[in-house]
């Protein structure tokens, strides 16, 4: 038994810090979780490419609070952002009311900003083109008299000052229904009928392709949002001339250039790398090699970044929750409140603990691999808690007071009660606890893709901004495969593990 | 040389309550070296209560507990219950542990080297009438019999000066019992130690007591041996007590 948990617990050592996804060194590129900004991203990658930095793109990271944070923490060296944002979101309270002032305040912070790129990628507001001609609305004034009209907006829009706050006090508009959802979920709720209007970028694909009216903003209230490079002070030190390469895409790119490469990325599906190479050899003479990731590459990437939120979440939770279950079973009072906390832990909706950590974490200096990852295992490993603490605790409690007795007569202290008596006694209901909070942290871990975290969460967000069932399924899948492997890895060790004697079935009894 | 103790355990003045009930409510006795104590009652008296307290297992509410001379102290009783073997009722065996990791647990916790758990292995086998191809089973493959008896060899292991056992025949069918009854006094004639054994049968009381104590509400109502107890009742519920088993007592 204690030779099966050494090679166990060996195993596991292994397993956790066994190197799984290979560090790479240099600059790092980091793109929002939406087409164009990816295939700037890629645009960028192949730029610095041209300069011979080879810039790892880390695609998809999510909204522009993750992306600001991983460029100030340095996870990311440069990304695209639209000046609107910056002055409403980045440098929100400030006055930056021209682009120079917005380059003195992003200074202050290490931070410098391009000129424009050459495109304004504002908010619109959109509505089928069939309905709008129904309804006869061209304008944005033109909702304020429907007050029966349902808008699906993107979380971001329903959230921010410059959003739909600040949109429904400037036009005076009256609508009730008024639901945040998903960006590219609202496009084929538009389709559906469920909702009138939603939220649209200027420049946005999606307007060509399900024939959407923009309705006029003639009140002015949407600021410009011309799109820009954010990096940090000191790249232009590290790699010069991936800086000078980068900055030929100023005054590069026109808003009509842009629809075109996301209607080929999004309709057309072609992969953001190959659309980014078109444009630098067409419109920038530079010719870059698209070596396009296989299904089987993907896939072993995914899984290895899956892998390595899982182990070390999973790793710390048992190092962390089986002491704190003893713990708990030894002092009731701390149980109640240990058990209270990590229950409350549970509750907390997943996204929201995710990016509630990116900042606390970066604020300790962890960082890991691809940005926010860090913050996905500290998010993980909270998750995991509950069912290990709670089954050691309920585990050891569970266990008959004769036994208990008997140990504390023979005279054992209560050190080797524990270690001799009492875990293995619990063992099977610890391990059950421990199989829960795998199988469960293998789930979770699909959303630590919302924070850049990678896994197979990636596929599943990219599918749904692609409307691509393939890919959705390309990480759907595999992770309930995951799932039932570690459910089996458990059964395995449940037989390793659970001594014997405790397997033995009362009707195996003889004499 | 200091003289001889005589008495192994000494309690004065003992009550322990728990929360809702007082089960030993007043208690003074001796229990001497080398003889067999019997304690008995009926079920809820405070017998097995004043056997933990014995043991240090529960603190009393008031009075003490001495035990070769020093107090008996709840929080730092290791080292005391090594010198006391311990047979809760029913065996009370670990049962992730073979019978033979259970006979030794506390030996190889305390650091024996093979050979010398070998041998006392062995003697206590021998001392407990367990038969050795036994010993790599676990609790749940044995018979009620062989459990009690690896819990005695258990108990017996660090060869500890004084035995308490807690209705060690409790669990058991008549043939076995009657069986392990004779083995047992037999292995407490060979060993000649201190041994105090709680039960609620008079006829087992009388046949292993030197001396009775019979237990009621928490109150001792007398103790002596069986004749004394039978032939000069210190109160009508002795004769009562006596009177409702003496078809049992086999002597």
């Amino acid at each position: 038994m204690s030779a099966r948990l050494w090679i166990v617990g060996a195993a596991a050592l292994v397993f956790a810090f066994v190197p799984l996804t290979s560090e790479r060194e240099g600059p790092r590129v980091g793109s929002k979780k939406f087409t164009e900004s990816v295939v700037l991203g890629d645009v960028l990658a192949g730029l610095a490419l041209d300069a011979d930095v080879d810039a790892l793109h880390a695609r998809e990271l999510g909204g522009t609070r993750i992306l600001f944070e991983a460029l100030l923490s340095g996870e990311i060296d440069v990304y695209p952002e639209y000046t609107g944002t910056i002055a409403q979101e980045i440098l929100a309270g400030r006055d930056v009311s021209d682009l120079d002032a917005m380059r003195a305040a992003l200074a202050e912070q290490g931070v410098v900003m391009s000129k424009p790129l050459g495109f304004n990628n504002g908010y619109a507001v959109g509505m089928r083109e069939a309905r709008a001609e129904e309804l006869g609305i061209t304008t944005i004034s033109g909702l304020a008299s429907r007050p029966d009209l349902a808008f699906g907006f993107s979380s971001e829009f329903m959230d921010r000052a410059d959003g739909w706050p600040a949109l429904r006090d400037a036009y005076g508009l009256p609508q009730r229904r008024v639901a945040g959802m998903d960006h590219d979920v609202a496009y084929r709720q538009l389709q559906s009928g469920a909702i009138d209007a939603m939220d649209v970028y200027t420049t946005d694909a999606d307007v060509l392709a399900f024939d959407l009216r923009l309705l006029r903003d003639d009140r002015e209230h949407f600021p410009l949002y011309e799109a820009v490079l954010l990096y940090r002070d000191d790249l232009a030190r590290r790699a010069p001339g991936m800086v000078t390469s980068m900055l030929r895409l100023e005054g590069a790119i026109d808003e009509a250039r842009m629809m075109q490469m996301n209607a080929s990325a999004r309709i057309d599906r072609v992969p953001e790398r190959q659309v980014a190479a078109a444009f630098l050899a067409s419109d920038l003479g530079v010719k870059i090699e698209v070596r396009e990731e296989t299904r089987a590459d993907r896939l072993r990437r995914h899984t290895l970044e899956h892998l390595q939120l899982v182990r070390l979440s999973f790793l710390l939770a048992v190092l962390f929750g089986v002491p704190l279950g003893v713990l708990a079973a030894k002092r009731p009072l701390f149980g109640q409140v240990a058990l209270g906390v990590v229950g409350i832990i549970q509750t907390v909706p997943a996204l929201a603990l995710l990016v509630v950590l990116i900042e606390p974490v970066a604020a300790l200096g962890l960082t890991g691999v691809g940005s926010g990852s860090a913050a996905a295992i500290v998010a993980l490993f909270l998750y995991s808690l509950l069912p290990i603490v709670r089954n050691t605790c309920e585990g050891l409690g569970g266990i008959p007071d004769d036994l208990r007795e008997s140990a504390e007569a023979l005279g054992l202290p209560p050190l080797a009660r524990l270690i001799r008596v009492e875990l293995p006694l619990a063992s099977r209901t610890i391990l059950a606890g421990l199989k829960t909070a795998a199988v469960l942290n293998v789930g979770f871990a699909t959303l630590g893709a919302l924070i850049g975290a990678g896994g197979y969460g990636q596929p599943i967000l990219t599918g749904i901004r692609l409307d691509d069932y393939g890919l959705i399924l390309e990480g759907a899948v595999p992770a309930a495969l995951l799932a039932v492997v570690c459910q089996g890895l458990f059964e395995v060790l449940d037989r390793l593990l659970v001594p014997a004697g405790l397997r033995t079935s009362r009707s195996a009894r003889t004499g | 040389m200091a003289p001889p103790v005589q008495d192994v355990f000494e309690l004065r003045g003992i009550r322990k309550a728990f929360s809702d009930e007082v089960a030993v409510d007043g208690v003074d006795l001796s229990i001497a070296s080398g003889a067999t104590t019997v304690l008995i009652g009926p079920s809820g008296c405070g017998k097995s209560t004043l056997l933990r307290l014995l043991l240090g297992l529960v603190a009393p509410t008031s009075g003490s507990v001495t035990f070769e001379g020093s107090p008996v102290d709840p929080t730092d009783a290791l080292a005391q219950r090594r010198r006391m073997g311990y047979v809760i009722q029913g065996g009370g065996l670990f049962p992730h542990l073979s019978a033979e990791g259970n006979v030794t647990l506390l030996a190889r916790h305390l650091g024996w080297d093979a050979d010398r758990l070998a041998a006392r292995i062995a003697e206590v086998c021998d001392l407990a009438r367990l038969e050795r191809g036994l010993l790599g089973r676990f609790p749940l493959q044995l018979s009620g019999g062989q459990r009690q008896r690896v819990a005695l060899a258990r108990a017996l292991f660090l060869d500890p000066g004084v035995l308490l056992l807690d209705e060690p025949l409790g669990a058991l069918d008549p043939i076995v019992r009657s069986d392990l009854q004779d083995e047992l006094r037999a292995t407490f004639d060979d060993l000649g130690k201190t041994v105090v054994l709680v039960t609620h049968d008079m006829g087992e009381a009388a046949f292993f007591a030197d001396r009775i104590v019979l237990m009621k509400d928490g109150r001792v109502v007398q103790e002596g041996t069986f004749d004394e107890l039978d032939g000069a009742p210190a109160d009508p519920f002795v004769t009562r007590f006596i009177g409702a088993q003496r078809s049992h007592v086999v002597r």
